[in-house]
């Protein structure tokens, strides 16, 4: 191959490679997790200033947590007798059963998650004092 | 305990093979006081549901540093589910089979749920809550095996066999001292990291290739010219 088809060829790889991460930081490098959730369930409540909103879904617990799953995978997870609790960087999303065989999404951010669901997650995604207090039998004590 | 495991059935049943992860298990996945606290969280369902749940992981491991049988449940550590006082049962079963360092098989998990419940979840429910067979073999292998008996409960609510187990969301404040640590990385990259990989392969070994190929041009680079 000669070397002017070597140099258009490198161009062209190069320039395939950086239109692939532009067009991919254009159309979702300001998407995440939480406007997933968003977008894609019915909005039931929001808090303090929207750091806490509670969605709906009528699909069962287990389908909405794969979806979000699926879509964002996490950085860790935590299955409870209550429901399913997802670890992004910036939030907690909990998904469990609304009682009607449909499902409630709780979505807030990571200090306010922490303290929302500190008998359920407390432990495994930071630090766990207060068993008593949480209503939870017993703990791992500190982060796993 | 023999009519009920007669009566019982397995709901469904996934197996998963993975390469060789971190070797062989040298102590008990669980330990004693993360069992602990799973069977009390596994008394509190039944408490609310009327079903015993339990757990039995069978381990094997080629090496011979630990093969046994872990088990636990409703009525405690080391309590298997089906008894005469849990009428009815669900137990979250594995089988780890680890091979020896020098083996060229990989490891593999087989796991399933067995029950003398009918209509309850299988491992196709346990797969949508983030169950599997590479779960069980890693390095959280313990949280794995917690996720997955912790989950049955919730699965058993949404087939409509029991009602649901209430969340205890927290009513004003935790401890001072206790937060959220170890924050996790990019999402971003997360989800879309295989992407991101690919196009920054092709950028950088495209512009190396072209500038390697113009320099080799331009100063001769690999073209040896021999003086007399």
């Amino acid at each position: 191959m000669s070397t002017r088809a070597q140099i258009i060829l490198g161009l062209v790889l190069a320039g395939v490679g950086g239109l692939t991460f532009a067009i991919l930081l254009a159309v979702t490098g300001f998407e995440s997790p939480r406007d997933f959730v968003d977008d894609r369930y019915t909005l039931v409540a929001s808090q303090d200033g929207g750091r806490s909103k509670e969605y709906s879904s009528p699909q069962p617990p287990s389908a909405v947590v794969q979806t979000i799953a699926d879509r964002w995978q996490p950085a860790d997870r935590v299955n409870d007798t209550a429901g399913f609790f997802l670890r992004y960087r910036d939030d907690i999303v909990a998904v469990m059963s609304d009682g009607a065989g449909g499902s409630r999404i709780y979505v807030d951010d990571e200090e306010e998650g922490y303290r929302h669901w500190y008998g359920h997650v407390g432990g495994y995604w930071g630090t766990y004092s207060s068993p008593a207090e949480a209503g939870r039998g017993g703990g791992p004590g500190t982060g796993k | 305990m023999r009519a009920h495991a007669a009566r019982a059935v397995v709901l469904g049943l996934a197996v998963a093979v993975s390469g060789p992860i971190g070797g062989a298990e040298a102590t008990p996945i669980l330990d004693a006081a993360h069992a602990e606290e799973v069977a009390a969280q596994l008394a509190e369902a039944t408490a609310v549901q009327g079903i015993c749940y339990g757990w039995q992981v069978q381990i094997d491991d080629d090496d011979g540093t630990y093969s046994g049988t872990e088990l636990g449940s409703s009525r405690g550590v080391d309590l298997a589910a089906e008894h005469p006082s849990c009428p009815r049962f669900i137990v979250f079963r594995a089988d780890l089979h680890y091979t020896s360092e020098s083996s060229e098989s990989s490891d593999s998990a087989l796991f399933y749920v067995w029950a003398n419940v009918g209509g309850g979840p299988d491992d196709e429910d346990l797969r949508r809550v983030g169950v599997s067979g590479e779960a069980l073999l890693g390095n959280k292998d313990d949280l794995a095996i917690a996720n997955a008996v912790l989950a049955l409960p919730a699965l058993v609510a949404e087939h409509g066999l029991a009602p649901p187990v209430p969340a205890v969301g927290t009513e004003g404040t935790i401890p001072a001292a206790d937060r959220a640590t170890g924050r996790p990385g990019s999402d971003w990259i997360r989800a879309y990291g295989a992407f991101v990989f690919l196009s920054a392969a092709l950028l950088i070994g495209g512009l190396g290739w072209a500038g390697w190929a113009w320099a080799a041009e331009r100063f001769h680079l690999g073209k040896h010219s021999v003086r007399e």
